[in-house]
């Protein structure tokens, strides 16, 4: 518990702590602001979206109206018909987007994405695919049901879509390999700089040396990540107004099913907990091994780079520990994982633990 | 009583043999200097009884403990001769962290630190201090623990002449109340002044030498007789060989000295003193690493 405590008073008096927490608050502030500069940019984009739809759709049947004309057929009529009315359910729903009318845009976009599916069965060229037009009808029926308005999942001030904002942001391969280099460094600039020689002279054994500074660093990430996701929290919480039932909001997977926003938070925070448990085992065992900062940097930076490369590329299975670093990609395209792809990380953590303590035993430390 | 016992070291640094084979003793209360020009394996040799260096052979126990167990550091303290301290950490943290491991209170910090004389700047971050103030640390770290052994490694390097002499005091003092300590230096003179029991290392190989024991070096048996010429007879009766240097006889190496005292003592010359001059250190070093002048 001594030891403890004094590595956790190393890790204080560094400015490794401090610009962890400067860093994390300026960029959670940062996004913040963005997010609430961009609110009118989200109605302009939306606008303009459906514009582009009614666009192709009136130059479509225009071009229907005069084929109508020279060579007019059952099938065309079909679908100048359908398309005809796709046109006014899109100025129907331009028009409620533009007076701020959610409700009224909810419906209007379930009723352009039936005009549209059909439109689509009567051959007429609509960009978004039957898969995409179902999953929007299932999604918007779900926030009439709930009385939620809809947010842009990437511009939204309401905390549990600012959260889940920042932790696709920041608890990622990318966003993890940085704090891990952050954290590495704190075990191999004590070779480096000698300190060991005095911590491996005293009266320890050394795989509890190795334990402390692995309980250490974790205590420092799992604060960090405490710290993290309150400030998203909060942030968002202090400043707008949170709507009611806004953790029901609905998530669509890959799959197509929906997923409240509360159970999506309480699934990426397990995975990140895990995956700080698995990646702070992985630099214990990588620092006490190589002792040298570069050589550790570049480890830690290829393990993180590769497994994720892997895990993109078809190798996100069940039991590849980096299937989970990224954590939004395996809460939506792999449910199934839930909840022992937090086992797994447990277990892995262990064995790479231990492997660190065994083989720390009786090396000197002296290069 | 024997301390520490360091059996069989081996270690090389690629085809280069830093140490080879050094095995030796160290008993209860001795001081042994350790002497070498640098890279000669000294510091290699002090943390490899330490078991900070990764060796290819040998065992180091102290009072039978392997240094392999973590017992083994209750008894043995280093002081090194490059820092390793923590530098945004005070000098007190330091000593609190190494009192809390072993179990000591902090009236035994208190005391070590006003031996020391650390006490102006102890709660000041080591990174402010000078060369000699971490020195000071260093050394107060490796005496606060009560040791049986202290490896110190060129322990006088970056000390004034007051600190310097502060330490060898306190080297002797440790060493009346038995605690034995392996200390290395480029100061020759500091060394001599420390102990007679000086070591030198060369090629990886430890060459013991006790300058007290010196037997080619004479007796000086100091006598009440001041009057040479008389003192020249007396002796040429005796029939062994001598050399006189005022009411000084100096006895041949080749000769038993206690024939000389049964001699004198028979023929009623009162003794004053007996004493066998010291080799200098100097010169043996010179004559051992063979250092030759370069003008």
């Amino acid at each position: 518990m001594r030891q403890l405590l004094f590595e956790m008073k190393k890790m204080t008096r560094t400015r490794l702590l401090f610009f962890l927490a400067a860093g994390t608050l300026l960029l959670i502030g940062a996004i913040f602001i963005r997010n609430v500069l961009q609110q009118d940019m989200v109605t302009a984009e939306k606008v303009e979206s459906f514009s582009n739809h009614l666009q192709d759709v009136s130059s479509q049947n225009r071009t229907d109206l005069m084929m109508m004309e020279d060579e007019p057929s059952e099938e065309l009529e079909l679908r100048l018909n359908k398309g005809l009315d796709l046109q006014d359910k899109l100025n129907e729903l331009i028009d409620s987007i533009s007076k701020g009318l959610w409700e009224d845009e909810l419906q209007g976009e379930i009723e352009v994405s039936r005009s549209a599916m059909a439109y689509k069965d009567a051959r007429g060229r609509y960009t978004m695919s039957h898969a995409d037009l179902e999953d929007t009808i299932r999604l918007n029926e779900q926030l009439l049901a709930l009385g939620l308005p809809k947010e842009d999942p990437d511009r939204s001030n309401q905390p549990p879509l600012f959260m889940k904002q920042m932790m696709v942001l920041v608890l990622n391969p990318v966003g993890y390999t940085v704090l891990f280099l952050l954290l590495g460094i704190s075990i191999t600039r004590e070779f480096e700089d000698r300190n060991m020689r005095m911590v491996y002279a005293f009266p320890v054994p050394r795989w509890r040396l190795v334990l402390v500074k692995f309980i250490s660093l974790l205590l420092v990430a799992m604060s960090w990540l405490v710290y993290f996701l309150l400030l998203s929290y909060l942030l968002p919480n202090l400043v707008m107004e949170t709507r009611e039932q806004i953790f029901d909001y609905p998530l669509l997977l890959t799959s197509g099913e929906l997923m409240r926003v509360g159970s999506y938070i309480n699934e990426a925070v397990l995975y990140s907990a895990g995956t700080l448990f698995f990646a702070t085992a992985m630099v214990t065992l990588i620092g006490f091994g190589f002792r040298q900062t570069i050589v550790s940097s570049v480890i830690i930076t290829a393990l993180f780079t590769g497994g994720w490369m892997l895990a993109r590329n078809g190798m996100d299975v069940f039991l590849n520990p980096f299937t989970y670093v990224s954590g939004n990609q395996v809460i939506l395209s792999q449910p199934a994982f839930y909840p022992g792809g937090i086992l797994v990380l447990l277990i892995v953590s262990i064995v790479l633990l231990f492997a660190a303590m065994w083989s720390n035993q009786r090396r000197g430390v002296a290069k | 009583m024997t301390v520490l016992q360091v059996d069989q070291l081996t270690k090389t640094y690629g085809k280069r043999n830093v140490l080879q084979a050094i095995t030796f003793e160290m008993k209860a209360g001795e001081v042994i200097g350790l002497v070498g020009p640098n890279g000669a394996g000294k510091s290699t040799l002090m943390r490899s009884i330490l078991a900070l260096e990764d060796v290819e052979r040998g065992s180091v126990a102290v009072q039978g403990i392997s240094n392999q167990n973590p017992d083994f550091f209750k008894y043995v303290s280093f002081l090194p001769s490059d820092n390793y301290l923590y530098m945004h950490l005070t000098g007190y943290d330091h000593l609190v962290f190494v009192a809390n491991i072993y179990g000591l209170d902090k009236k035994k910090i208190d005391e070590v630190v006003d031996t020391i004389g650390i006490r102006t700047y102890v709660n000041q971050p080591v990174k402010s201090y000078s060369y000699g103030m971490r020195q000071h640390l260093l050394i107060a770290l490796s005496i606060l623990t009560k040791p049986l052994v202290i490896l110190m490694d060129e322990p006088f390097n970056g000390l004034d002449p007051t600190s310097t002499i502060e330490l060898k005091e306190l080297i002797r003092n440790l060493q009346a109340k038995g605690i034995s300590i392996l200390v290395s230096t480029h100061n020759l003179d500091i060394l001599e002044d420390l102990t007679s029991t000086i070591w030198f290392i060369k090629d990886g190989k430890l060459y013991k030498t006790d300058m007290e024991l010196d037997v080619n070096e004479p007796y000086e048996i100091e006598v009440n007789i001041s009057d040479e010429t008389k003192l020249a007879e007396m002796m040429a009766e005796s029939g062994l060989p001598y050399q006189l240097l005022h009411n000084r006889i100096l006895t041949d190496p080749e000769e038993n000295m206690e024939n000389y005292l049964e001699w004198l003592l028979r023929n009623g010359v009162g003794i004053q003193s007996v004493n066998r001059s010291k080799r200098n250190l100097e010169e043996m070093y010179k004559q051992f690493y063979g250092v030759k002048p370069t003008v």
